[in-house]
């Protein structure tokens, strides 16, 4: 059973001078999690929004959490959200 | 907080900050030739810069990267050149933490520009940060209407999830709407900055 691939969004007030944060969060999803990863889509926005989802969960958002998200915490529900499908795996009939 | 005046001296021109933002091609550049644009063909309300009694210094801690300072660096720059009550010098925020951290806008965020009235001294007088309230408030409510106008346009949360196409409908409208709110921004910038420096009417 193949798992279902999970996609990370990232998106940044391209006005606003987040490119930093967008590629430091980038590289450690890479880092972290290489091709189990199903993609890490870049979306340059508007009005100093910066709001990373996994699929099409809002996980931060720079609105309602304020601030930038600690590439630990996103990589953290990464794994929660990827572990279940891991353990589907390991355990479907040969 | 004082600003030394060999710290204010220290300071870039407007005329080195474009030269600086106009040398490379980008998304900077192009706001910054569209604010200058819009602003030739505006007619500002000065009077409060043209009633005081001497030049005033200004500094403004920046980024180059800013979209509210390429929209108003330009308006202070058109100030000091029509009146000639301004002396502005801008400095850039991430090397001046220390004065960053003493104006915070709703005393957490190193918002900019931030703009800072010396006296003689070097003593701070007076400040504005970011944009006025006013036309964060406008284009909220403009914001919104847009979306209860195009239902394809989800919620404020939801652009990441939208197809390409719509999201890329969002984003023209949204650019739409600030273009449309720019002579209004403009003019409350100019109204914020001159209640400033606007000298209180003597009592009795």
């Amino acid at each position: 059973m193949a798992a279902k691939p999970i996609k990370v969004t990232i998106s940044y007030c391209a006005e606003c001078g987040y490119e930093p944060q967008t590629l430091e969060l980038a590289g450690a999803l890479m880092k972290a999690f290489g091709y189990k990863l199903a993609g890490i889509e870049l979306i340059p926005w508007h009005e100093g929004s910066f709001d990373v989802l996994i699929g099409n969960e809002l996980i931060h958002s720079m609105y309602r959490e304020g601030g930038f998200p600690e590439s630990a915490d996103i990589i953290a529900e990464v794994k929660k959200r990827l572990a279940p499908q891991a353990a589907q795996v390991e355990n479907a009939p040969a | 907080m004082t600003v030394s005046p060999e710290h204010f001296a220290s300071g870039d021109t407007y005329t080195k900050y474009r030269d600086r933002i106009l040398a490379e091609e980008g998304m900077v550049r192009d706001m910054l030739i569209a604010s200058e644009a819009f602003l030739t063909s505006e007619k500002l309300d000065l009077a409060a810069f043209e009633a005081m009694p001497a030049t005033v210094r200004v500094l403004v801690l920046s980024e180059d990267w800013c979209g509210d300072c390429t929209d108003n660096l330009p308006i202070l720059d058109r100030i000091a050149r029509d009146t000639g009550k301004i002396d502005l010098r801008i400095v850039s925020r991430d090397a001046n933490l220390e004065i960053a951290d003493a104006f915070l806008k709703y005393g957490k965020f190193r918002s900019i520009p931030l703009v800072l009235f010396l006296d003689e001294p070097g003593e701070v007088t007076g400040q504005f940060i970011e944009r006025p309230e006013s036309v964060t408030t406008l284009r909220a409510e403009k914001r919104a209407a847009i979306y209860v106008a195009h239902p394809e346009f989800g919620t404020p949360e939801s652009y990441a999830t939208l197809e390409p196409e719509v999201r890329a409908a969002l984003g023209d409208a949204l650019m739409a709407m600030r273009q449309e709110t720019r002579a209004f921004a403009i003019a409350e910038v100019v109204r914020e900055l001159g209640s400033i420096v606007s000298v209180p009417a003597k009592q009795g």
